[in-house]
């Protein structure tokens, strides 16, 4: 029976498991894999698992358990290994990166924040701004829409004003909040948004980088929002990519 | 969009508020700890969610669609920052046919 993986952490940790279950439709029990000072928790791998809803729940709850209790390598939801024997190896191969990782991760947690623009009201700013816009704009709607090329060519120059302002904002929250962090990782616009972006915030940093979201939300332009998700385990920085 | 942070510490049984997952859920599929040798259930056709990371600001459909909504927008009103406390699509429009002169 293949092994479904959620966390890797140290053997010290309380692990609190009591009535948690694993991803997958029969509920699998939750068992440990142990190898020197290292654990990993594991489940027996459902068959066909895929990313539905339910099991990213599930997946997110044992690691958030885990979590609450102390210090955590959360997996990438679907990691699956062929018994528990190799999960047992792959710890006793990489238990000091994972030593390592764990002691960057001490006293710290992820913080996403991810920024969206009012797309109206910031169309609306872009040519209340613009004069050159706002005129092409007037000249369109006096020509009940205008040409189809004349039409992709004012929306080309509308969109690169928009990317404009788009990083402009970015840049700002990455300015005001990075200097609370001690890593931080950009992720994709998901939702449109135009920033997303996560923060490795240590404990004692906390306050100052909550501190520092009010006024950066009142010096960013009325049609952006900001919102902070988290604390959450360090989703963004124990992957290979993560460790430059 | 509100402007308030949410900032919940995990639920006593481990959970986070789906919603806010929801919001994260690039994280849990996209990052966290891979280990190379073990194999990756598929996320292909995912039930719930698409990861949207298309370049959302480029291409002829994008250029259309700003001409056309920049097309229907009330310029006519004096507030700019109008934006903060509306979701979105919640500004005032032109109806079709109204008030095509009174730009700028």
């Amino acid at each position: 029976m293949s092994s479904y993986v959620y966390c890797v952490t140290r053997a010290s940790h309380p692990l609190p498991l009591e009535g948690a279950v694993g991803v997958g439709e029969r509920a699998p029990a939750l068992r440990l894999v142990r190898e020197q000072d290292l654990v990993a928790v594991v489940s027996d791998a459902p068959e066909n698992l895929r990313a539905k809803r339910r099991d990213l729940v599930k997946h997110d709850a044992v690691i958030g358990r885990i979590y609450a209790a102390g210090t955590v390598l959360p997996m990438r939801f679907g990691m699956v290994a062929p018994d528990d024997e190799a999960v047992q190896t792959e710890l006793r191969s990489r238990a000091r990166r994972y030593g390592e990782l764990l002691c960057r991760m001490d006293g710290h947690v992820e913080l996403n924040v991810k920024g969206v623009h009012a797309e109206e009201a910031l169309l609306r700013d872009l040519l209340l701004q613009n004069d050159e816009l706002r005129a092409r704009n007037h000249a369109l709607r006096a020509a009940d829409g205008g040409r189809h090329q004349d039409k992709v060519a004012f929306g080309e120059h509308v969109a690169a004003a928009v990317a404009e302002r788009r990083a402009r904002d970015a840049g700002q929250v990455i300015a005001r909040l990075q200097p609370h962090a001690a890593q931080i990782r950009r992720g994709p616009p998901v939702d449109g948004c135009f920033v997303n972006v996560s923060f490795l915030v240590a404990s004692s940093a906390r306050a100052d980088f909550d501190g520092a979201l009010s006024p950066l939300r009142r010096e960013l332009p009325g049609y952006a929002s900001v919102e902070l998700y988290g604390p959450l385990p360090p989703y963004s920085f124990v992957g290979n990519e993560a460790d430059v | 969009m509100t402007g308030i942070a949410m900032t919940q510490t995990p639920q006593a049984n481990g959970g986070r508020l789906s919603g806010e997952l929801y919001k994260v859920v690039e994280l849990i599929l996209d990052r966290g700890l891979v280990i190379d040798v073990f194999v990756r259930v598929s996320v292909i056709g995912l039930e719930v969610v698409t990861i949207d990371a298309r370049v959302v600001v480029a291409g002829v459909d994008a250029y259309l669609r700003f001409a056309e909504v920049c097309g229907r927008l009330d310029l006519t009103g004096s507030s700019p920052r109008i934006g903060r406390s509306l979701p979105d699509g919640a500004l005032p429009l032109e109806l079709p046919g109204r008030a095509r002169t009174e730009i700028g």
